[in-house]
């Protein structure tokens, strides 16, 4: 036997076709490893933050739930009526801590956190001068969906 | 030290690119500092020796003459004077409510971006781009 014929006999072309195939795999495995190596390397020098990583991919973090109001704001209608008829006083736009100081003046517990309190209520809105109004529209959508609650009516006086 | 996670504070906008060889160089800039309401931080014509990221809190921001923002975004950035030219806060910030800031002193700041040019790019085109989508009611922090 010789030539092909023996080629054939003894399996030679699969074993060829086999050959290729090993040697082929080997050099993508090779690359792989290769493209990957700056990981492997960051992992080496800075073991604490890629463990900060993989543990926040395994454990992904809920959105934070924003704080609770202050106990003040139990009687956050009575210091928006009273801001809402210091802003009629002082007219429109306003500077927003001008209002506060006044308000500090006038008594208004924790004047700072009610203004932010009416501020992110969209209560007191930005004129995007510097200058701040109060959102009457705002109130009475609020007051609407209020309506009934104790105390709620108070802020239109 | 920091009683924040560190990977808490390297998921914000302004240091969420950096890479972790960078990050050890910026990390140890950071100091956590907690205000209470009412609390004026910075005020207008002072010194600027540091800014400041906010973790939590509405904080106001106002002129002299009566102008004022507020920003209550986690990683928005007060006081960024500290880093630029004349070296003076052109506002006052007062907080509105208790809140926590990173505190990053400007001189060191500059100094690690003069070492590291990556950063410059990465850290400074944050803030300036963070800087521009603020409503712009004349020079604030």
């Amino acid at each position: 036997m010789k030539g092909l014929e023996a080629i054939s006999h003894y399996h030679g072309v699969s074993l060829a076709v086999l050959g290729v195939t090993v040697v082929f795999i080997a050099l993508v495995v090779l690359a792989v490893i290769i493209s990957r190596l700056h990981v492997v390397l960051g992992v080496w020098e800075n073991p604490k933050a890629w463990l900060d990583r993989v543990r926040l991919w395994v454990f992904p973090e809920k959105p934070e739930k924003p704080e609770p109001p202050g106990p003040y704001f139990d009687d956050i209608h009575e210091s928006a009526r009273q801001l809402n008829l210091l802003i009629h006083a002082i007219g429109e736009p306003f500077s927003l801590p001008a209002l506060i100081e006044k308000a500090e003046k006038i008594g208004i517990s924790h004047a700072h956190s009610v203004v932010s309190h009416l501020i992110v209520s969209h209560l007191i809105v930005p004129d995007q001068k510097g200058y701040f109004y109060w959102n009457q529209k705002e109130c009475d959508r609020l007051l609407g969906k209020g309506r009934g609650k104790k105390g709620v009516e108070t802020i239109n006086g | 030290m920091h009683h924040l996670d560190a990977g808490q504070i390297k998921k914000l906008k302004i240091f969420r690119d950096l890479l972790p060889n960078e990050w050890d160089q910026l990390y140890p800039l950071l100091s956590h500092v907690w205000v209470i309401e009412g609390e004026q931080m910075l005020r207008q014509g002072e010194r600027a020796h540091c800014f400041f990221v906010i973790l939590r809190g509405h904080f106001m921001i106002h002129y002299n003459d009566g102008r004022a923002i507020t920003l209550n975004q986690k990683g928005d950035i007060i006081g960024w004077s500290s880093v630029s030219f004349p070296s003076e806060y052109t506002a006052n910030v007062t907080a509105l409510t208790k809140g926590e800031l990173l505190c990053i002193s400007g001189t060191e700041f500059l100094e690690l971006l003069q070492s590291n040019s990556g950063l410059v790019e990465k850290v400074l085109k944050k803030i300036n781009k963070f800087i521009q989508t603020r409503p712009q009611i004349g020079y604030l922090q």
